[in-house]
């Protein structure tokens, strides 16, 4: 069968020609077009911009694929675009396996591969920044922008709008399942491309939904729904407690067969699940249920997905963020409440939302109809239980306490339900936006920048208040770069008609993804490359400039605070100072003064960048705790936000390595890059290898390595994380922290599955502790005692080491130390350090 | 012989362990706990020489080293060297016993019949081994040490219960029963091997220091 790299390679003249190949192709594979996937082929062939607002799982991909076909076949240059890396990626293998890979690059924030291939995919801001920098002179023929709703989204819903106001030559295909009314948008795009818009929204879904309400307890809703064969369902819940918590207690519900469990337990033979929420979903999933939201490590999100395809799930229990690119495929979706909490307050959900996730009831192809069942509130079931109960009785009738919604609840009923299911999408709202990065874009093209931003910021889908409102804000920042020096007025305008250049190269100078790095660069220099912390203030230096992991840093903080209560009252401090105290303790911030004051300075040449940092310390209390991804999940109990520390951690990987330049980096630090990576790659392997083979500029038609490597192949990362876990011991016994060191042992335990048995129990660190402070006041803690010196290592057959870190006592004899045992095969297979402390010793 | 010196410890604890062969990987690990849970005396295998020279460092101060297994003269001259401060025998030989003389070596002939343990005390050896001890029985003690007279009787291959049994029978010391190092060779579960240790280790102590039998 030939791809459509073949058509091409053919040659294709002419619109007939593409699409009697397209035709051709698809009959090829037995398929045969919908009739709106026929209407908006047609329309695209004959030049129209098309708005795709069909259903989950209609096939607006094909749709995408004749148009990037078309455009390839007349010389021109197509991109796609969608909201998240995962779905650029996905999209680019995609179109590799169809057009072959030197027809297909891929542009994301953080690599290119490709880049100058005839078909883009990249993130949405890749192709607004092009739009803005290049105009309408930009070398692009056609647009297919996936998920257009985000057109919508009040941060990043400007990307979606300025392709449009800038590239009028192009050809668009906007699509999503959930756009509303877009009769304005359409006219005014047809406006400014001189192209018609046509709307294709008349798909009949290709398996039809059916709306329920139940008025039973979701356990009897959920069993229900298991009895009737209308599994898997996909149980919506408000928050990711929530859907772990309905997830545990299904556990005494029997949902599957046996062999169905055999099967889950074959597929998960392999499969490497970490201590804590691992452990859980490893019990959750054996028995047939699944749990699915933002906060989890992606490979468990993938697990469950896979899972779910392979028809093995009967339940999985998610969150009301089911957004985009994400497949479990599904036949019954079950609402628990209509209400979601939006970050401020409890709300309905919009109708874009509801039909969003709706719309993932009934696989095609499989089922023949999807089920959407919401479920009423429980205080009205308890009410109606006992109007019901009352009967005909009037005086019980009376009597009857009818009982209220949770305070700060909204609450709902059966209406809400209709209206919702009722209701098209609400019209997309225009989130237009200027910021610094905007205006410079603008003045770095050819042409006049004032007219272009003038244009800009009038002539957009917002209202005329808000028009002002930018233009303001843009005279603002054209002021401040002004009277920073980086933008100068031309004498007189040049051919083109510019009015004004720059005075700095925007390249060197400017990262579009993180404006702070250049900054950070900046910061590099002042630091002392011979203080012993210089490494880990590097890592502070990158952690400042990089979004705050709320959940993490929130967790630091209630530790940082309940340290503070306990030292506040040995203090004898009064309870009203104490609470007014407190509220100054925050999470840690390495070098907060100097990184504002700095930036105060550098400000005052670049006003662009944002005028605070962030200065926080995840990285670097990782490193200077000494523990492993899990057993800092496990200390901080982030069990339910892994994913957002794991996505924070790789994200702070990428910075270090991109941003410390090799002049400015010592051995540790480079150490300690290694061991970030490796934590990460092992944690997860997916984020680092996805970002690395994407550097490494992939060969034509491989895919990014994905595969799980063993946790000691690189040793210089292993050995750093032995070091940590070793430090970690001597600060507990430096502080004699006896519970600290059990614990510490405990947690080391859990790496394997079954826990080891523990070697240095309570009694025996007891014992040492005791006998270490019989002879000796402290144990150093500064930069010397983490010396490479006072770590040995000797590797043992077996695979195994023995590692020795002796104790920076104070009267320098060094002739204590603590000494471990590595088990490098079952490190491996728990993709975790697998270490064992076995005395605390004396030498001699 | 046993005030101070490399036995003086050993009428102390009372207990030996006794390091199967090809523990070498893992005795660094191994011997620390089992010093740390009251073990003052450890002997390896003849061909495990190396180990001795290794634990010298980090035990020296608080545990002696010696050694099983020899069977000539040349193996006392080897396990001397390497650091080993006595000699256990399998078998009771006169040549060996006056070699270790020669060399001032703590030196156990191994034997386990009365007739056996009787001939290895005339041969001027320190002591007898009693090997394996416990094929016969913890109730063979006292006969074991009516036939040793005065000379010092280490029981080989006890378990915890034998330890008392033998200790209270006026034996010198015992040897640990291999199932507390066993393991160690493949790599097994050290994590259990502090709680044995502190099973031997509970039971000498029960017991307390050698006395030398009245005469």
């Amino acid at each position: 069968m030939s791809a459509l790299g073949d058509l091409l390679d053919a040659g294709l003249h002419g619109t007939d020609e593409v699409y009697e190949a397209f035709a051709g192709w698809l009959a090829e594979r037995g398929l045969e077009p919908y009739p709106h996937q026929e209407e908006s082929i047609l329309e695209l062939l004959s030049g129209a911009n098309v708005v795709l607002a069909t259903p989950t799982g209609s096939g607006k991909s094909l749709v995408a694929m004749a148009l990037h076909l078309a455009t390839v076949a007349a010389g021109g240059r197509t991109y796609y675009t969608a909201p998240i890396k995962a779905l650029v990626s996905e999209k680019f293998f995609a179109l590799v396996d169809a057009f072959g890979a030197d027809r297909v690059g891929m542009l994301t924030g953080d690599a290119s591969v490709n880049p100058d291939a005839p078909i883009i995919c990249c993130t949405a801001e890749i192709l607004a920044n092009l739009a803005l920098r290049e105009g309408a002179d930009a070398n692009v023929a056609s647009v297919v922008a996936d998920e257009f709703h985000y057109y919508g989204d009040a941060s990043r819903g400007w990307a979606w709008q300025v392709p449009l106001l800038e590239l009028n030559r192009a050809q668009f295909l906007l699509m999503s399942a959930t756009l509303g009314d877009t009769r304005d948008l359409r006219i005014d795009l047809a406006r400014r491309t001189g192209r018609p818009t046509v709307l294709v929204d008349d798909a009949v879904r290709p398996v039809p939904l059916s709306y329920e309400w139940a008025m039973t307890p979701v356990h009897d809703t959920i069993a229900e729904i298991i009895a009737e064969r209308r599994a898997p369902v996909y149980v919506v819940h408000a928050t990711q407690k929530d859907a772990l918590e309905r997830a545990q207690s299904l556990l005494s519900v029997d949902l599957g067969n046996r062999s169905q469990r055999d099967e889950i337990a074959a597929m998960v033979a392999t499969f490497r699940f970490s201590a804590g929420f691992g452990r859980t979903l490893s019990k959750l999933v054996r028995r047939g249920i699944g749990v699915h939201h933002a906060g989890m490590l992606p490979r468990y999100r993938r697990l469950v997905e896979r899972l779910a395809q392979a028809g093995l799930l009967s339940v999985v229990c998610g969150t009301d963020t089911l957004g985009v690119g994400i497949n479990v495929p599904i036949r019954t979706v079950l609402f628990t409440t209509l209400a979601h909490f939006d970050g401020h307050r409890s709300r309905i959900l919009s109708a874009r939302s509801f039909h969003q996730i709706a719309g993932r009831a009934g696989r095609a192809g499989f089922d023949t109809i999807g089920y959407v069942v919401a479920q009423a509130p429980e205080h009205v079931i308890a009410n109606a239980k006992a109007v019901a109960k009352a009967g005909d009785d009037v005086k019980a009738q009376r009597k009857i306490v009818r009982k209220k919604p949770p305070e700060g609840v909204v609450s709902y009923t059966r209406e809400t339900f209709d209206r919702l299911v009722g209701s098209p999408p609400e019209p997309l709202r225009s989130r237009m936006q200027v910021t610094y990065s905007m205006v410079l874009d603008v003045i770095a093209r050819p042409g006049n920048p004032v007219e272009t931003l003038r244009r800009l910021l009038m002539e957009n889908h917002e209202e005329p208040a808000s028009r002002r409102r930018l233009v303001r804000r843009a005279l603002a920042i054209g002021r401040s770069l002004l009277s920073a020096g980086i933008v100068v007025p031309l004498p007189e305008p040049d051919a083109t008609g510019r009015t004004h250049r720059l005075t700095l190269d925007l390249q060197h100078d400017f990262a579009l993804n993180q404006p702070l790095s250049a900054y950070a660069l900046a910061v590099v220099d002042v630091l002392d490359p011979d203080a012993p912390t210089y490494a880990l203030d590097l890592v502070s230096v990158i952690e400042a400039t990089l979004e705050d992991p709320l959940a993490v840093l929130l967790a630091q903080q209630f530790e940082a605070r309940g340290e503070a209560v306990r030292e506040m009252k040995d203090e004898g401090i009064e309870y009203d100072e104490r609470m007014e105290l407190l509220e100054q303790v925050t999470w840690p911030k390495p070098l907060a003064e100097l990184l504002e004051h700095t930036l105060r300075s550098y400000r005052q040449t670049h006003p662009w960048l944002p005028d605070a940092l962030r200065p926080k310390s995840v990285v670097r209390d990782l490193y200077e705790r000494g523990l492993t991804f899990t057993e800092y999940v496990a200390h901080y109990r982030l069990a339910r936000a892994e994913g957002v520390l794991l996505r924070y951690l790789s994200d702070a990987y990428r910075a270090l390595r991109r941003t410390i330049p090799a002049a400015s980096r010592d051995e540790s630090f480079s150490d300690l890059v290694e061991w970030l990576g490796e934590l990460v790659r092992q944690t997860d392997s997916s984020l680092v290898a996805e970002w690395e083979s994407l550097l490494a500029g992939l060969e034509p038609g491989e895919t990014p390595e994905v595969s799980e490597r063993p946790i000691t192949a690189n040793q210089r990362a292993f050995r750093v994380l032995v070091r940590n876990a070793m430090y970690r011991r001597v600060e507990l016994v430096g502080h004699d922290d006896l519970a600290g060191l059990v614990e510490a042992e405990e947690l080391a335990a859990a790496a394997t599955d079954p826990p080891q048995q523990i070697v240095m129990d309570r009694t025996a660190w007891e014992r040492a502790l005791d006998a270490y402070y019989d002879e000796h006041e402290t144990v150093g803690m500064g930069p010397d005692s983490r010396g490479p010196g006072l770590l040995l290592v000797s590797e043992l057959a077996g695979r195994r080491w023995e590692v020795r870190q002796v104790l920076d006592d104070p009267e320098g004899n060094h002739d204590w130390s603590i000494l471990a045992e590595v088990d490098l095969a079952a490190s491996d297979e728990a993709g975790d350090l697998v270490l064992r402390t076995c005395a605390l010793d004396r030498l001699d | 012989m046993t005030d101070g010196g490399p036995l003086g410890m050993l009428s102390e604890t009372r207990l030996l362990a006794s390091f199967p062969r090809g523990t070498t990987a893992r005795a660094i690990v191994a011997a620390t706990i089992l010093v740390e849970e009251g073990f003052a005396a450890m002997t390896f295998d003849v061909g495990d020489l190396d180990v001795i020279e290794k634990l010298a460092t980090p035990l020296g101060g608080r545990a002696t080293f010696g050694v099983h297994g020899v069977r000539t003269a040349g193996d006392l001259t080897r396990a001397q060297s390497a650091g080993a401060e006595y000699a256990l025998a399998p078998i009771g030989s006169k040549t060996l016993a006056q070699a270790a003389a020669r060399r001032s070596m703590p030196f156990f002939a191994g034997a386990l019949t009365p007739g056996e343990i009787a001939t290895a005390v005339g041969f001027g050896a320190t002591g007898v081994l009693i090997h394996p001890a416990d094929v016969l029985g913890t109730t063979y003690a006292p006969h074991a040490l009516a036939a040793a007279g005065s000379a010092l009787l280490i029981a080989g291959g006890s378990s915890p219960y034998g330890v008392t049994q033998w200790l209270n029978a006026g034996a010198f010391a015992v040897v640990a029963d291999p199932s507390l190092l066993a393991d160690i060779t493949g790599y097994g579960e050290i994590g259990y091997l502090r709680d044995r240790a502190r099973n031997y280790t509970a039971e000498a102590e029960r017991v307390g220091p050698w006395r030398p039998p009245a005469s």
